[in-house]
């Protein structure tokens, strides 16, 4: 998106500055905690491409040191509310950082830290620490960088298996990694489904079974085999968009549950998973294939009363292909990312929590301006 | 977000040819439940492909033939076509279709024998796409060439992306059975290397064709790969760039003799961002670097590397084992310093990405060097050609002419394809290239006379016997006119003259002043020797509040088609117009009337220096500088066609154009106190194909057909970009640029043109919405003028306009009131989910603002107004909530009356939550008396349907009910367009076209291939018609 068409301070930007998030998109893991209920009973975390590290910063706050956000803090505020307070103290939804705030929470019982939390984030880019988190810098697309990882959540316990015959210890891997974009889409596309590959193959190595998977994707050509080849490993396949992405953007996420290695197949990280990888086909529930009539239709009425209709999918054609359920996360009453929102006039613009990573160009821009020109100003 | 306007919507469909023999290719027919009447949905079962008639794409590779019947061609890979232009002519030939939707990436080409034969081979790729052709090329009887194509093997899928090939060399392939057989290497993006084998059938053998895997590089994932045969034999290097920035440089050898071997040879980590692009050099003879690989990068930077020794390497598994791991280093440098060893030289120049580069020639060694970029620069080490718009140079090819000469072409994201002929090192730099420097000496004995015009501001030249000298006695400016009859015409309070012209057809004197004023006096009634003060007829703020700096008579022979005496003005606001100027009756006083029909604005300014119309071509020709640059610019081609670094525009100098369609012209000034001459026998470049915006499309509209004089209606194609332009393409013509109109500040979201075509409406970020009026006008085949801008009504910064629908209103109009025009309803809606009506009171050129409401806090996307039979009953709007709202207006009847009265606020009725996202594409179509059908497409990838009943006539209440189809497409639907079936009141049937899949960038033609990838939908009613077999 250029510059042009719109201001990048969003909603969601304002309101990363001002709870104090590194990056907005700590907005878009939250909504999809809140649609799919991610972190239940996960204490043991994989996030690859992390830095700047605000889906990190997420996994700290909420496995570590047990904040709630979103609409699940609102719940429990709510119940908080109703059964203690009649006096009624007003918190700010999410602000529960501030000292006297927290001392209050834990008094309530709000605060719930995990036991035996192991977070381990790995990027190619130097990180910023983060409390509780291990932060490896590595490459995901290199074999040893899962040895690594093991070691990082079993400092103790780790023994080097040269034969990878595979302790599975994690309970979700996620991965926001996205390539710098060029401007041609489907060299993006490929870039990032490469990228998701690559998260897919460590994720197959260390996942336990019945665990979680979340990676970004492009929609775009081809998405629908990604699907069809997640649907073999998984038993369940979903296209998330949070409401914190925009609507302009070509993001999703793939929220993949309940890991389920397909018997007789063997992970072999010499034969990674990719685009054309044979990978054997689940079996089509029977049930499921009665519902369609005999023109491969079905239809429902909802509840609201818009009716149904859905379509066999070609399988019989092409079983490499599949569209998984698409479902927007994040509640209609969130802030809107693409929404312009009227300000009071006497906001204060608050400063980014973490400026970002050392690009690529950095060394270019400095010469530049030791020569003292403008940089990286094209043309219209 | 490529939405087109509803009243365009048949003639769209028409245009993409999609054939009514899809009545026999439907498959199913269901009968559903839906509530209010029977709705069949029927799932096509075949999709034909439309034709695409014209197509601008980015141009994403570009290759040189050289055949015997043209020296070269030039191909050049558009989307999933394949163009071929004769180079020499600068003609296009023909185009061929290559893959299905995958956008071509890389040609190769082969001749045999070298550059003489009428055979040539090209390999081409796209993504995981690869085809092989080859070309015979012959002359016609009139010595045009002709082209045929022929695909040895149409298009085949490997698994994984190609990033670069070459041919084998023939004598290593030819088993003595001749020139049938092609054997080229390709490597793919995880460093592996195909062969591809194809055997021509002949008499002892039948066609063969083998694509497989020979071996495996370093495993890594890369950006960029590039090939080369080095030492005439059966040795392939391969330099990878990884997504990390590491350059490796690699061999393969595969000779019977020696059995095969990879052996890694250089291992590069200077680079501080991916590797976009590579080349490596020839084998100099001298020197004592023999051989250089230039790698451009993330990083901003061209790197060229030492790789004169590719004897020594550290040997490599062979490839049984699955590729080579050795570089499972794994574990990056935790330092990460960049380690530049290896590295010769690095240069940086470009403003931004840079994607890929060329050796051009090597003589004595050293390398000229040209690298291209996402800035939309070609560099040449210091020297820069930029002959594109918006971003991105993406395509490049190089042909050597002779021992020291080339030609480069660039092909840019804006569709533009240029050729020029760089100077080069060891090049004298008088013959060859097309641009001459000559010192004074030399002038004198090379040129007869270049000519001069005077500054305007001093005098403007008419007539023989007349001229005309500006005066400044006693601080007020007199004009006077005939030396030997003097006649004084006293000026305006003020008026400080910077521009004059003589009409001597109408004996009117034309000046221009200083604070962007024109005024015209009549001195048809004037005697000798007095002095007179006759009042001319002043136009104020012609060019804004800034100097004219120029007013020239449009040529008779150019103006003529319009029948009207027409000026062109230049000024310091960095604009050219055009204007009509005649005789208008009023209040019962025969007076002069200016009208300006269109505004334009060159790329370079503020200051326009000059004008001139080439006589052999007809173009308009605009030249003044650009920061140091003087810039002389074809207005009619939009091309650059001279760039001379003089120093800027504090100087002396002169233009004068060669007028003989060549593009040429002489240019002389002062720099440093040394004269100089610049003497051009033909454009810098050549424009091969003409381009487009080069930025994301984001609005576009087509236009109905607009009567002209001539028996060929016109229709054009109006686009708004995220560079804040409208181009207006001529659509019969190959997609020619007409207009770039430049106003707005924010990209473009919206475009609609009325039903007349004579308005162009066009809405953008912060609150901007335009309307454009065209007309006849030389030079520029239509001229457009900017007639209104609506006023903001919020004091918010960041208020975009999403969208907007127009109706025509029609008033009992004054039949003395002639041309007549209606006024328009406009209907827009906010992205802080407001919605506002206006009406645009066409005669006045104002806007008036009937009502307003608010939808929720959601962003609207999308508007379209709601007719149940013929009345307007309200609008439906949808936003990125996914739920498609319904407005009734209380008082549908008022909406054609006289007088609009302000009506109450705008509320919504209905409400569904049909899709679960942002709400894409919107339409509505009549279905029956009483009922429409909303579809709607949305980023959830469903298309669904909603039809819309008034529950009373006498008051406005809608109901509806809809049908989702969820899961129609793999991701976001962006257009969902119902197109009438047959023709009629009320269609019985339509087909709806719908465009999903992904989102690309400056293609013109993406809604139209997106037809035929996507599903395609047929709906009937009522149920009880048979349905076509």
């Amino acid at each position: 998106m250029g510059k042009s068409s719109k201001d990048k301070r969003d909603a969601y930007y304002r309101l990363a500055k001002e709870q104090g998030w590194r990056a907005r998109s700590a907005f878009k893991l939250i909504q999809l905690d809140e649609q799919f209920d991610l972190f239940s009973g996960v204490t043991r975390v994989v996030d690859l491409c992390a830095a700047p590290g605000s889906w990190s910063q997420v996994l700290s706050r909420v496995l570590i040191k047990g904040e709630s956000f979103g609409r699940r803090a609102w719940d429990e505020k709510q119940k908080r509310e109703g059964e203690a307070l009649p006096g009624g103290v007003e918190e700010k939804e999410g602000d529960g950082h501030r000292d006297g705030e927290e001392e209050k929470q834990v008094k309530l019982g709000e605060l719930r830290p995990r036991k035996d939390v192991k977070i381990v984030a790995v990027d190619l880019q130097p990180m910023a620490s983060l409390e509780g988190i291990t932060s490896l810098k590595g490459d995901i697309t290199t074999p040893s960088t899962v040895t690594r990882i093991l070691q990082a959540l079993d400092p103790d316990t780790y023994v080097n298996d040269a034969e990878d015959s595979g302790s599975h210890p994690v309970d979700l891997v996620l991965s926001d990694g996205a390539p710098d974009v060029t401007g041609l889409h489907d060299l993006d596309i490929y870039i990032q489904s490469q990228l998701l590959y690559s998260a897919l193959n460590l994720a197959l190595r260390i996942l336990k079974p019945g665990g979680k998977f979340v990676a970004k994707v492009f929609r775009g050509k081809d998405v629908d085999l990604i699907y069809a080849q997640l649907r073999c490993f998984f038993t369940s396949v979903h296209c998330a968009k949070p409401r914190s992405s925009r609507a302009s953007s070509l993001e999703a996420f793939v929220v993949c549950e309940g890991f389920n290695i397909p018997k007789g197949y063997k992970v072999d990280p010499k034969r990674p998973v990719g685009l054309g990888a044979q990978v054997p086909v689940p079996k089509k529930k029977q049930k499921d294939i009665q519902s369609f009539d005999g023109g491969g239709q079905r239809r429902t009425v909802r509840e609201d009363g818009v009716s149904v209709l859905d379509l066999e999918s070609d399988e019989e054609e092409d079983k490499n292909r599949w569209i998984a359920p698409f479902v927007a996360c994040g509640d209609l009453s969130a802030w809107d990312a693409d929404a312009t929102y009227h300000l009071p006039k006497d906001r204060v613009s608050l400063d980014p929590v973490q400026p970002p990573t050392a690009p690529p160009y950095k060394r270019a821009l400095e010469l530049r301006r030791q020569q003292g020109g403008l940089y990286g100003k094209t043309s219209k | 977000m490529n939405n087109i306007s509803q009243n365009t919507s048949t003639r769209l469909a028409s245009h993409l040819s999609i054939s009514p023999s899809h009545h026999n290719a439907v498959r199913e027919w269901l009968t559903s439940s839906f509530p209010l009447v029977q709705l069949n949905v029927a799932f096509m079962d075949e999709i034909t492909v439309p034709k695409v008639e014209s197509a601008l794409n980015p141009v994403t590779a570009l290759a040189f033939l050289a055949l015997s019947t043209s020296k070269p061609y030039l191909l050049a890979g558009e989307g999933q076509f394949l163009k071929v232009f004769d180079y020499k002519r600068g003609t296009f030939i023909r185009t061929e279709q290559i893959f299905d939707s995958q956008a071509i990436y890389g040609i190769v080409c082969r001749s045999l024998p070298e550059d003489a034969g009428h055979n040539g081979t090209c390999l081409i790729w796209g993504g995981r796409s690869i085809c092989l052709i080859s070309i015979e090329a012959d002359l016609n009887i009139n010595g045009k060439p002709l082209v045929k194509v022929h695909q040895h093997m149409p298009e085949v899928l490997w698994d994984d992306w190609i990033l670069d090939a070459c041919f084998r060399h023939p004598n290593i392939t030819d088993s003595g059975s001749g020139k049938n057989t092609v054997e080229a290497i390709l490597v793919t993006a995880h460093n592996d290397l195909l062969c591809l084998k194809f055997v021509e059938k002949s008499a002892e053998t039948r066609e063969t064709r083998s694509l497989y895997r020979i071996a495996s590089g370093p495993n890594s994932i890369l950006y960029s790969a590039h090939m080369l045969l080095a030492d005439a034999g059966p040795r392939l290097l391969v330099a990878a760039g990884t997504v990390f920035g590491e350059v490796l440089l690699w061999s393969f050898t595969s000779d019977p003799s020696v059995s095969r071997e990879i052996k890694l040879h250089y291992r590069f980590t200077g680079h501080e961002g991916s590797v976009f692009g590579f080349r490596i050099s020839e084998v100099a003879q001298t020197g004592a670097v023999k051989r250089i690989l230039a790698s451009c990068s993330d990083d901003r930077t061209i790197k060229t590397w030492d790789i004169s020794d590719t004897s020594s390497s550290e040997k490599v598994k062979p490839l049984s084992d699955g590729g080579l791991n050795n570089s499972e280093a794994g574990l990056l440098d935790e330092t990460n310093e960049v380690d530049s060893t290896g590295c010769l030289a690095m240069i940086m120049g470009h403003a931004s990405r840079i994607w890929g580069l060329r050796f051009l020639i090597q003589k004595d060694g050293c390398w000229d060097l040209i690298s291209y970029g996402e800035d939309s620069t070609a560099q040449i080490w210091r020297t820069t050609h930029s002959s594109h718009s918006g971003k991105n140079v993406w395509a490049m090819a190089v042909f050597r002419e002779s021992g020291i000469e080339c030609i480069v072409a660039t092909g840019g994201a804006d569709g533009c394809i240029t050729a020029y002929k760089p100077l080069l090192h060891g090049m004298p730099t008088r013959t060859g290239a097309w641009t001459s420097q000559y010192t004074m000496d030399e002038v004198s004995k090379t040129f007869q006379t270049t000519s001069s015009e005077p500054s305007p501001t001093q005098a403007g030249k008419a007539k023989s016997i007349t001229e005309t000298f500006f005066d400044s006695l006693k601080g007020s400016w007199k004009l006077t006119r005939n030396l030997d009859s003097l006649i004084r015409y006293f000026l305006q309070p003020k008026f400080i003259v910077t521009s004059s012209c003589f009409l001597d057809t109408e004996d009117w004197i034309i000046l221009g002043s200083r604070n962007g004023d024109i005024a015209i006096y009549d001195l048809t009634h004037t005697t000798p020797n007095s002095a007179v003060d006759v009042t001319p007829d002043c136009f104020q703020r012609i060019h804004g509040e800034d100097a004219i700096t120029l007013i020239q008579i449009v040529p008779r022979d150019v103006s003529k088609l319009t029948g009207r005496i027409a000026i062109l003005t230049a000024g310091q606001d960095g604009k050219w117009a055009i204007h009509h100027v005649f005789h208008k009756l009023q209040d019962s006083k025969l007076c002069v009337t200016l009208q300006t029909i269109h505004v334009g604005m060159p790329p370079f300014g503020p200051n326009i220096e000059g004008a001139c119309v080439d006589p052999t071509s007809k173009d308009l020709l605009l030249w003044g500088f650009r920061s140091k640059q003087f810039i002389v610019w074809n207005e009619s081609q939009k091309t650059e066609v001279m760039t001379v670094d003089c120093g800027g525009a504090h100087r002396n100098y002169a233009y004068a154009h060669r007028n003989d369609g060549s593009g040429g012209g002489n240019f002389v000034y002062t720099k440093a106190s040394i004269c100089h001459v610049l003497s051009q026998t033909q454009a810098s470049h050549q424009v091969i194909q003409h381009g487009g915006h080069g930025r994301e499309i984001k609005a576009m509209a087509l236009s109905p057909a607009i009567k002209t004089g001539d028996d060929v209606d016109l229709r054009f194609v109006a686009t708004g970009a995220e560079d804040t332009a409208i181009r207006i393409f001529d659509l019969n013509a190959r997609l020619k640029c007409l207009s770039i109109v430049t106003k707005h500040t924010t990209g473009i979201q919206q475009l609609r043109w009325s039903s007349n075509g004579q308005l162009l409406f066009s809405a953008a970020g912060c609150e901007e919405f335009l309307v454009w009026r065209l007309q006849s006008a030389p030079f520029v085949t239509f001229g457009i003028v900017c007639e209104a801008q609506c006023p903001t009504v919020t004091e918010e910064v960041d208020l975009r306009i999403m969208n907007f629908a127009t109706e025509e209103i029609h008033s009992t109009h004054d039949p003395d009131d002639v041309p007549y025009e209606p006024d328009y309803l406009l209907s827009k809606v906010y992205s802080d989910s407001s919605i506002r009506l206006f009406r645009y009171h066409t005669g006045r050129e104002s806007f008036e603002l009937l009502t307003e409401g608010s939808y929720t806090t959601y962003c609207l996307t999308q508007a379209a107004y709601l007719h149940i039979g013929e009345t307007l009953n309200g609008l439906c709007t949808a936003s990125t909530d996914g739920h498609p709202a319904l407005w009734p207006h209380a008082n549908p009847l008022s909406w054609h009356s006289e007088d609009l009265p302000r009506s109450p606020p705008l509320h919504w009725s209905t409400r569904t939550g049909i899709h679960q996202s942002s709400v894409k594409a919107l339409d509505s179509v009549t279905i029956s008396e009483s009922e429409t059908l909303i579809v709607t497409g949305g980023d959830d990838g469903a298309v669904a349907f909603t039809r819309v009943g008034i529950h009373s006539p006498s008051e406005v209440v809608f109901e509806a009910a809809s049908l989702l189809i969820p899961g129609a497409h793999a991701s976001a639907v962006f257009i969902g367009k119902p197109t009438s079936d047959r023709q009629g009141e009320n269609p019985e049937g339509f087909i709806l076209a719908n465009v999903g899949n992904e989102r690309s960038g400056s293609t013109r033609r993406k809604w139209e291939r997106r037809v035929s990838q996507s599903v395609g939908w047929r709906m009937f009613t009522p149920p009880s018609q048979t349905p076509v077999p």
